[in-house]
């Protein structure tokens, strides 16, 4: 395990300490400046990923009605399971799709959040630890501690406004994220609250955090904004998705349903393959109605 | 029901947490670093990161029983005091012990039995990671926002022609101010990198000498050497007497955040690469008398060294203390301490030195045995 970390340490975390710091150099010595092109820089260096997790989201969100209907129709699991990968198949999706880039962003994120909180030093201890973690360039070297005033504004101490501002960017980030894609109760009412429970919870984490960190947060969903009406659109202001998904291809999408195979079913309506618990009747349904 | 969505939701609620974890293991909290003080009979040290405890100095069984703590759990008039880390060295002076804190504020105490004499919080603007100077009238000290404050110590009433609201200077003041000898000048560093000496009778500027990095820590050894390390990886040795003129600038392998031990014009410090020097103050520039990686593993040194009984002790973050020959820079004996780390100053006292942890340990080094032991302190609150 310690090596893993070692390892995280070496390959992302130390550039990325290093990398803000030299943004800092670059930027008048102002660190919340440093703050907010450091996040702007890892979230477009990083948006390749992100586009393929959003897309897949976007996509998984649309063929949810399709997937509550069979939800509805197949009782039997393993059939059920078959007529949900037909449709992934279909509609180009892949299940984990949106998993992937999310998983892969992940170290870089904590990173992200880590560097900026370390370079801030809060405490003599902290900034002993930062010297652990730094390059042996003379300009990097010379630039600690950071300089931890941004707008009149202490980077190190919590900021009121800044925890509003983390709730009301995330509650963006997530309204833009969700659509209206749900097709049960359960769903949509789990949906309204991701809405409203994530920047309450992030807003609660922010009142502990030290400005720096919560002006990084906010950046970071305001890029997450972006990104979001920049593949979702934003309906409401008529602004039309500018990153549209590529089409499933054909070719790939026939050679899968031949490899499907013996699923010739494939072809057929799904409702014709319900025939051994009646139309619309699960095997429970069934064993209830008899005596 | 279709788990797909469902793990979804569950993703940023898992990097929510991550974040919690991530901050939750990462985070410096201020836990202070103090080193042991000796006043005759009686020690003070840090019996927990926030806490300062006066004992009788240990003797020959090398125990002791705590006299009393402050701030006092059982103590009305204490109770709401939160130090939260001290890391400025106690000033003990006539009756009264002067103490910072990082965020309690300053004390006056009385060395008897640490009640309050005073305590200077509301006024203060910032943090207090250094310590205080204390001279024959005045008290001085700076904070991490850049005030530097100067008091009369009896009451801390604001020093004639000083600010009330403490003096704005460029950058933090991590270091504890330094007065001249004679009290006139009051030398104050900031992790801007500058070092400035004001008049104390005016606060009017006398001179002012400007690092490239940032400077943590500073001693005056005699009336021409002021020591100022600094986390550029220099040292730089300042005559006073000469308007602050650098009489030697010594790079050194890393970060030198801490002050000398200083013999016969010799100052012996070390760096955070493990390294320990040796300095002739005394040839023109500064001459390196030798080099030692005391630390085979690297590890930092973050507190002075001491010279007791022929030998220099050194302590490093391991946590390890290293005997070491003065004169050639040969380690004699290394001891692990097997516990927390050490920050503070090695204190030297009698025939020994005394190292004290992060987490509120003692330690006894007896140069000559090449030993370490704990003291063991009874009456811990």
């Amino acid at each position: 395990m310690s090596e893993i970390l070692n390892l995280f340490t070496l390959i992302i975390f130390n550039p990325m300490i290093n990398f803000l710091l030299l943004l800092n150099i670059v930027l008048f010595n102002s660190f919340g400046l440093a703050i907010i092109a450091f996040t702007i820089i890892i979230r477009l260096v990083t948006f390749p990923a992100t586009l393929r997790q959003l897309h897949s989201t976007r996509a998984m969100q649309t063929i949810q009605p399709r997937i509550a209907e069979i939800n509805k129709k197949f009782s039997d699991p393993k059939r059920r399971q078959e007529e949900i990968m037909k449709v992934y198949r279909e509609s180009g999706v892949n299940p984990l799709g949106c998993l992937g880039p999310m998983v892969l962003q992940f170290p870089i994120l904590i990173a992200l959040y880590d560097a900026v909180r370390l370079a801030l030093a809060t405490s003599p201890e902290a900034l002993e630890r930062l010297s652990g973690h730094l390059y042996a360039w003379g300009p990097i070297q010379q630039s600690v501690p950071l300089q931890d005033h941004f707008i009149g504004m202490d980077l190190r101490t919590g900021n009121l406004l800044m925890v509003v501002l983390v709730g009301v960017t995330t509650w963006a980030q997530t309204a833009t994220t969700v659509t209206s894609a749900a097709t049960t109760d359960q769903q949509r009412t789990q949906q309204q609250m991701m809405t409203y429970m994530m920047p309450l919870l992030f807003a609660f984490f922010a009142l502990n955090f030290p400005a720096g960190v919560s002006l990084y947060w906010v950046v970071n969903s305001i890029v997450g904004i972006a990104f979001n009406i920049g593949v979702y659109g934003f309906p409401r202001l008529g602004i039309e998705p500018i990153f549209k998904p590529k089409p499933p291809k054909q070719a790939k999408l026939a050679t899968e349903a031949a490899s499907a195979g013996s699923l010739a079913a494939a072809t057929q309506p799904a409702q014709e393959l319900r025939t051994t618990n009646g139309p619309s009747r699960s095997k429970r349904q069934n064993r209830r109605r008899r005596p | 029901m279709v788990k797909i969505p469902r793990a979804l939701a569950a993703i940023p609620l898992l990097f929510c947490f991550a974040l919690l974890a991530a901050a939750c293991v990462g985070t410096e909290n201020p836990s202070g670093w103090v080193a042991p003080v000796f006043d005759g009979q009686t020690v003070y040290f840090a019996e927990a990161h926030d806490h300062l405890a006066a004992a009788p100095a240990p003797g020959t069984d090398n125990q002791t029983t705590i006299s009393w703590v402050f701030p006092a759990k059982n103590d009305p008039a204490q109770k709401g005091i939160s130090l939260k880390g001290i890391y400025g060295r106690p000033v003990v002076d006539g009756a009264n012990v002067y103490l910072s804190s990082y965020s309690g504020g300053v004390f006056a105490l009385t060395k008897k039995d640490g009640h309050v004499v005073w305590q200077m919080k509301s006024e203060i603007s910032g943090n207090v990671s250094g310590g205080v100077a204390v001279s024959s009238k005045l008290l001085a000290f700076g904070t991490t926002d850049g005030h530097l404050y100067v008091v009369n110590k009896s009451d801390h009433t604001t020093a004639n022609n000083w600010p009330t609201s403490g003096l704005t200077v460029d950058g933090g003041i991590w270091a504890a101010p330094i007065f001249s000898a004679d009290g006139q000048t009051l030398y104050v560093a900031t992790m801007s990198g500058n070092l400035k000496a004001y008049n104390v009778a005016d606060h009017s500027e006398a001179w002012t000498f400007h690092a490239s990095g940032a400077i943590a820590d500073m001693a005056l050894l005699d009336s021409t050497h002021l020591f100022v390390p600094s986390l550029n990886h220099h040292a730089y040795v300042l005559d006073p007497t000469q308007q602050g003129k650098v009489t030697t600038d010594f790079a050194a392998r890393d970060w030198i955040w801490t002050t000398p031990a200083y013999k016969d014009g010799i100052a012996y410090f070390g760096d955070f690469s493990g390294y320990v020097y040796a300095l002739d103050l005394s040839s023109p520039a500064g001459h390196l008398k030798w080099e030692s990686k005391v630390s085979t593993k690297g590890s930092r040194i973050f507190s002075a060294p001491a010279l007791v009984g022929g030998l220099l002790v050194v302590a490093d973050r391991e946590p390890a203390v290293h005997f070491v020959d003065p004169a050639t820079g040969q380690v004699k004996n290394t001891v692990p301490l097997l516990t927390s780390t050490v920050r503070a100053d090695v204190t030297a006292e009698g025939n020994y030195a005394y190292v004290s942890t992060t987490n509120g340990h003692l330690f006894r080094a007896d140069p000559s045995q090449l030993k370490v032991a704990e003291v063991t302190v009874g009456g811990r609150p």
